[in-house]
């Protein structure tokens, strides 16, 4: 487990999150009000010029690769359509983005797995600020889906309950 | 990420903070503004990023143990060292940047070993000249996996010092030097062997004679130790730095001057080794004196003073170094002046020291492969004035000959020509 050396290859920067984040931004680019082949333009100049500057060792450079990803993310959310998956979708992008920022290549190992509690914390907040807005109970079968989504949420939530080493790695402070 | 003393802001938001809140709060702004979900859910992920990332990791900064040591062989220069942290840590998410001291070259990047609480490092650099030099110690942080966050890692790193120096000064010791009374007022006994002056107690040598057995220490010690005396001793010698600056200006009087304290490093550490008295005199403005003593606490004091010499900003007139001299140490003393003898002033110091009853032979470090590195690239004309800086260089140091010995220390890496002349026979109270 050795810092990763060697010289500026685009191919380090593609991590095991790049694959998820396409997905999701290439779902989020279908779903938008844009000709489909503009929105999945768009979103693939973002993804490129992105995940290329990550893998680019000189320092200015790579503390600007996030600007093209959410510029590319931020075009697709302002033109989703009327869908609330697509909404939903649009809201998963941005915790995709939050993922592959832990998954850094020039740390050894890569933190997406180990960062989890900062892109799980995000994802939970969408989906429960997606589910309020748009699956209130209003008849019965709502009703069936709230509560699947309930129930959901206290599976998760049993989860970070039993893995307390995800909150407190270290021993807790004293003050 | 501190050094002893400071008191840094323990937890700093990244750059990447502010990126993510910006994008997230122009996202939520535009949601609002054009009554749009979709924005307003995409700012969500991004705004609670920075929390999550504040909560994960240590509360409060860790510190960091560090165990570090030098080794290697000759040119070759390996730092390795190990990081320990309390409360324990996860060493994955420490950051440690590395720096090159000055005067040292990487040869190879920093290689960092990880293992679950300690983080192993192994530093790979080159002495392209002799140098002493203070290893710079790593900046320590905490750092989130998404880098948003980070959080200072305190840590003390014992002083590391990377000393080379050519390979003859280990035998520039052995030399017979002149002895001086040690104190003003002092007689020496006249006697021989064991019956001079008690010098100290060393350690006894498998075929030492009883008599010479301190069996008193050694009953204390557990070990043989054996007495010995000042007749057995070498003498005397004082190690004079010129540190003024000279017209070849700071480019090239600071790595001469790096040269002359890696030097007097060497000279300084093999005399003492032989338990001579060493004294040091650095001269810029003023003289700066470490006066004649021998022992490990000498070799403190040596060490500190040529850790603090600088080349000054204003040189002090040759005089008054050669007067200066006579407050703290004996005339007759063996002297060694390191000095470029870069241009006249510096040379002028020779004489004055000389005619102050001191012996001396001198060190000079070589201004010319600097000179000549800068015009090796140069068009005819730089060339031609690197030919005559060298044809000046040798007039001056044959005049400097006139006065005392000159060592011209032209091959950074061998002082052969010193070791060689100062055990050159019927050298000592002859004045040269």
């Amino acid at each position: 487990m050795t810092d990763a050396p060697g010289p500026p290859w685009i191919g380090i920067a593609i991590g095991p999150t790049v694959p998820i984040l396409v997905a999701v931004a290439a779902l989020a680019a279908y779903g938008t009000t844009l000709p489909t082949i503009v929105a999945v333009a768009v979103v693939a100049a973002g993804l490129v010029l992105g995940v290329a500057l990550r893998g680019v060792r000189a320092s200015v450079a790579r503390a600007a690769f996030p600007i093209p990803v959410l510029v590319a993310l931020g075009i697709t959310a302002l033109a989703a359509g009327v869908d609330p998956f697509e909404w939903l979708v649009v809201g998963l992008s941005g915790a995709a983005v939050v993922a592959w920022l832990a998954d850094d290549p020039f740390r050894s190992p890569r933190g997406a797995a180990r960062g989890a509690l900062e892109w799980l914390v995000p994802t939970l907040g969408v989906g429960i600020a997606w589910a309020s807005s748009f699956l209130l109970p209003r008849s019965t079968t709502e009703l069936g889906v709230a509560g699947g989504l309930a129930a959901g949420a206290l599976v998760v939530l049993a989860y970070l309950l039993s893995r307390p080493d995800l909150f407190d790695q270290d021993a807790s402070a004293t003050i | 990420m501190t050094a002893a003393g400071e008191t840094p802001p323990t937890f700093r938001w990244r750059s990447a903070t502010y990126l993510l809140l910006g994008a997230g709060v122009l996202a939520a702004g535009l949601g609002v503004a054009l009554r749009a979900p979709a924005p307003l859910l995409f700012a969500v992920p991004l705004l609670l990023a920075p929390i999550g990332a504040a909560l994960l990791g240590p509360r409060s900064p860790p510190m960091a143990k560090v165990q570090w040591s030098e080794s290697g062989d000759g040119r070759n220069v390996e730092v390795a060292g190990a990081l320990t942290f309390d409360p324990p840590t996860d060493s994955r998410d420490v950051e440690a940047e590395f720096s090159v001291p000055a005067g040292l070259v990487a040869r190879a990047p920093p290689e960092v070993v990880r293992r679950e609480r300690q983080v192993r490092f192994r530093l790979r650099w080159r002495a392209p000249e002799p140098i002493v030099v203070p290893v710079t110690p790593p900046q320590l942080a905490w750092r989130d996996p998404a880098g948003l966050v980070e959080r200072s890692v305190t840590a003390e790193f014992p002083p590391l010092t990377v000393e080379r120096y050519p390979p003859d000064l280990v035998r520039v010791g052995a030399v017979r030097l002149e002895r001086t009374i040690a104190v003003p007022g002092e007689n020496l006994s006249r006697g021989i062997g064991a019956s001079g002056e008690f010098f100290g107690i060393r350690e006894a040598t498998p075929t030492e004679p009883p008599r010479r057995i301190n069996w008193v220490a050694s009953a204390r010690a557990g070990r043989r130790l054996a007495n010995e005396y000042r007749v057995e001793r070498t003498g005397d010698v004082i190690l004079l730095l010129d540190a003024r600056p000279t017209s070849l200006g700071p480019s090239v009087d600071e790595p001469l001057f790096s040269l002359t304290l890696a030097a007097a490093h060497g000279i300084a550490d093999s005399f003492l080794r032989e338990k001579a008295r060493v004294g040091l005199a650095v001269y810029g403005e003023f003289l700066e004196a470490v006066p004649l003593a021998s022992g490990r606490t000498q070799r403190l004091r040596v060490r500190r003073a040529l850790r603090d010499a600088r080349v000054t900003r204003t040189p002090g007139p040759a005089e008054r170094a050669a007067i200066a001299l006579r407050r703290y140490f004996p005339p007759g003393v063996t002297t060694i002046l390191l000095s470029s003898l870069a241009d006249d002033e510096s040379a002028h110091l020779v004489p004055h020291v000389r005619r102050r009853g001191y012996p001396v032979v001198v060190l000079s470090p070589s201004p010319l492969p600097y000179l000549e590195t800068a015009a090796r690239g140069a068009d005819a004309e730089g060339q031609l004035v690197a030919r005559i800086a060298r044809l000046l260089r040798r007039r001056r140091l044959a005049a400097t000959w006139r006065d005392a010995p000159v060592v011209d220390w032209e091959e950074y890496w061998s002082v052969a020509g010193l070791v060689e002349l100062l055990r050159r026979p019927g050298r000592i109270g002859r004045g040269w």
